[in-house]
């Protein structure tokens, strides 16, 4: 229910956690909280651009206008130095609440709303666009596009020297060297402008904390191998999989080439939304699930620590669109491109058993060896075991519960042993649970599947 | 065969060999020539991608199962409100809460057990008993999976014990207006309903603001008390206090003012939980206090 989107006076409005999701810490929450239930707020009102209203308080009337752009951007006239304020906060919780009614801006929220929509004029469109791609010299880019391979496949070429000797001397050693060694590798990369492989680098000292690591360590560095074979006979590949390789190495596609590639209308329902911190980045992934197409996608975005990740798409909400995916086979990543209203109700993917989702990561592996999740709804009950929790198929498969901030109690409220359709990532290592599809209007679609602090 | 590729890989390829023979489809198309290093990392490749794709999924005997539920849930508005009261968690507002579900014999979703158990097992403010009414079966059992909340569940069981003549009641036979008039606190403790007079006793008591301090505090549980249909009765004190009957200070009106203001939120919180739990349209009109 609090992560669906809600539609009120013909707009569409946010869920209350992703309100209180904006607040700069728990105080204000509190205080907003307070304040959206009481009667002291004048002249509320909204549109497709903001929300507005004045706040009676301390014998001033605060005059409060929150834009409801992408970032959202907020005004108000109280001396709180906190952004959202928690007259904004509050707000944005009656608008969420289906409390604040359509209607026409007073002159103070014209004014600061009209003004903010002038600089975005001023500042133009994001720079991402076709236009600033069409203004290249063909002849540079192709000059520098070479360039690059050529650093690129001699970064590659003192890789795979590095692998060998790690392999001759043995790799028995590895785990008292840790992360700089790896590093140092990953570095190497980076400079050689394969940001994909100093990434997989990256991650291999993790392997090293618990048993059974040189088995892990061995199939690692054996991937490793295995992309710089492919990248040496990149000319030789279908173009779907060079188009994987070079994603896996790291290329940049460029976003307006992405756009400029067909897209997929549907109507797409956020299923599933993780966060995570990968090495001195924050990655958002939001997956998607195409009603016609039956077809999944993955949107993602990305910030320095502790910036603000697009917000635009949560789990949850049904949006009418074309996707255009990223070249490549087994590639789920899309763009947005061309959105409309939705005007279907939300299709759910159907549930597989944990063998089929096996089956079908076998295929996606065949498509892209590196691979590493896939989206999946499994039917299966979880189960706490002694020091992990498992999803169990009324088969009897089962597999790990991984990655989660908590213990995943209410999904055990949701089964309450009995099988449930849970949507996550499908792993290497187990699945990642990410939401619970509804069953009845009382037991709706929900994003709660850890144990969280209210 | 790929412990000994493992180990080749441990020990390294300069003091330890590749074994010979692989087994078939393992060392298929691998170059004789090839480096042996560059065998055991092509090798890897290939258990790597192999143990992805099939391998041997694990099973494990089923878990337990819950008992059937008997009572019907809530509806979709009434745990709207429930979202509201829990986020953050307000302890009185969501005994009313329960109070009113319970009273309906309706049950709460699934999805706000987790959430509710926590706010049970950090207070013993939330009414547990209510609680044990509203989680069903079901939800009892669901507690009592987790060690965590062992205590909440070992409560479950007391608390129904316990529930027996915790207060005494005072009759309001026994409760003239004139004895509450002396003694606010006495209305806490007569049984429900409230007679119309009692309520423009307490009511009037509120916007006296003899209370000061305790007056939003007991505005608040007399909102929790009061019979719904005396809603309107508010609307009369309310005006009293705004035309300026009652002479006051400043802070003094203030204070009558957040009173009647905590008062009319938690009545009308309840008018709201009645009619999504029963389904009956609310009938009265809110009130506009901060208008005065």
């Amino acid at each position: 229910m609090s992560g669906s989107t809600t539609t009120v006076f013909g707009m569409q409005t946010w869920p209350r956690e992703r309100v209180l999701g904006l607040a700069p810490d728990r105080a204000s929450v509190v205080a907003a909280v307070e304040l959206a239930g009481t009667r002291t707020w004048l002249g509320v009102g909204a549109d497709s651009r903001g929300v507005w209203g004045s706040c009676a308080g301390g014998g001033r009337l605060y005059e409060t206008v929150v834009d409801l752009g992408s970032p959202p951007a907020y005004t108000c006239s109280c001396p709180s130095r906190k952004v959202p304020c928690k007259h904004a906060l509050a707000l944005l919780l009656q608008w969420s609440d289906g409390l604040i009614p359509a209607g026409d801006p007073p002159p103070f929220a014209t004014a600061w709303l009209e003004a903010r929509a002038t600089r975005k004029v001023a500042d133009g469109p994001a720079t991402t666009g076709r236009q600033g791609s069409e203004l290249v010299d063909p002849a540079a880019a192709a000059k520098r596009a070479a360039a690059r391979a050529d650093r690129v496949a001699a970064g590659l070429d003192e890789l795979d020297q590095w692998l060998c000797d790690q392999i001759r001397g043995g790799i028995a050693g590895l785990d008292r060297a840790g992360y700089a060694h790896f590093d140092t590798m990953a570095a190497r990369m980076v400079d050689a402008q394969a940001p994909g492989v100093a990434g997989m680098l990256r991650i291999i000292p993790a392997e090293f904390a618990t048993a059974g690591w040189p088995s892990r360590v061995l199939e690692q560095l054996g991937a490793l191998h295995l992309l710089i074979q492919a990248h040496r006979r990149l000319d030789q590949l279908p173009a779907d999989l060079a188009a994987t390789v070079r994603a896996r190495v790291g290329y940049s596609v460029s976003k307006s080439d992405v756009l400029a590639l067909p897209g997929v209308i549907d109507h797409w329902f956020a299923i599933g939304i993780v966060d995570t911190a990968e090495y001195r980045l924050d990655t958002r992934r939001v997956w998607l699930y195409g009603a016609a197409t039956g077809r999944w996608a993955v949107i993602m975005s990305f910030a320095p620590p502790g910036g603000p990740l697009d917000d635009t798409v949560l789990a949850g909400y049904l949006l009418h669109a074309q996707l255009h995916f990223y070249p490549g086979s087994g590639q789920f990543r899309a763009l947005i491109g061309d959105r409309t209203s939705a005007t279907a109700r939300s299709t759910m993917p159907p549930a597989e058993s944990i063998a089929d989702v096996r089956a079908r990561f076998a295929q996606l592996i065949a498509a892209d060896p590196w691979a590493s999740r896939m989206p999946a709804v499994i039917s299966a009950n979880p189960i706490p075991c002694p020091g992990k929790w498992r999803m169990r198929c009324a088969t009897g498969e089962c597999c790990d519960i991984i990655d989660l901030s908590d213990e995943p109690w209410p999904l055990l409220a949701r089964s309450c042993g009995e099988p449930i359709q849970a949507f996550g990532e499908w792993t290497t290592r187990g699945f990642r649970p990410l939401s619970v599809l509804g069953t009845t209007a009382t037991e709706p679609f929900s994003t709660s599947v850890v144990t969280r602090a209210a | 065969m790929w412990e000994d590729v493992v180990a080749t890989g441990l020990i390294g390829t300069d003091r330890r060999a590749l074994p010979h023979e692989l087994p078939q489809g393992w060392g298929a198309e691998l170059d004789q020539d090839l480096d042996p290093a560059r065998a055991v990392l092509t090798l890897a490749a290939r258990h790597r991608a192999a143990n992805r794709a099939g391998g041997r999924l694990p099973s494990c005997a089923p878990g337990a199962v819950a008992p059937p539920e008997r009572q019907p849930t809530a509806g979709w508005a009434a745990h709207e409100i429930l979202v509201r009261l829990l986020s953050p968690p307000q302890v009185e507002l969501l005994n009313l809460w329960l109070i009113a579900a319970a009273e309906h014999g309706q049950g709460v979703s699934a999805a706000y057990w987790t959430p509710l158990a926590m706010v049970a097992a950090r207070t013993t403010e939330l009414d547990r008993m209510m609680l044990v009414r509203v989680l069903g079966g079901r939800g009892v059992w669901f507690v009592e999976q987790n060690p965590q909340w062992a205590r909440l569940a070992k409560s479950f069981r007391s608390d129904a014990k316990d529930e027996v003549g915790q207060q005494s009641e005072v009759p309001e036979a026994d409760a003239s207006e004139h004895a509450v008039r002396a003694n606010p606190e006495m209305i806490m403790r007569i049984p429900p309903p409230l007679s119309s007079r009692l309520t423009r006793a307490v009511l009037e008591i509120i916007a006296s603001g003899r209370l000061q301090q305790r007056g939003v505090r007991y505005a608040a549980a007399v909102g929790a008390r009061l019979p719904l249909e005396h809603y309107e009765l508010l609307r009369s004190i309310a005006q009293q206090s705004a035309n300026g009957e009652v002479p006051l200070t400043a802070a003094g009106l203030r204070s009558v003012r957040e009173a009647l203001l905590a008062l009319e939120r938690t009545l009308w919180l309840r008018i709201e939980m009645h009619s999504a739990f029963s389904g009956e349209p609310i009938k009265v009109e809110r009130l506009e206090i901060s208008q005065w």
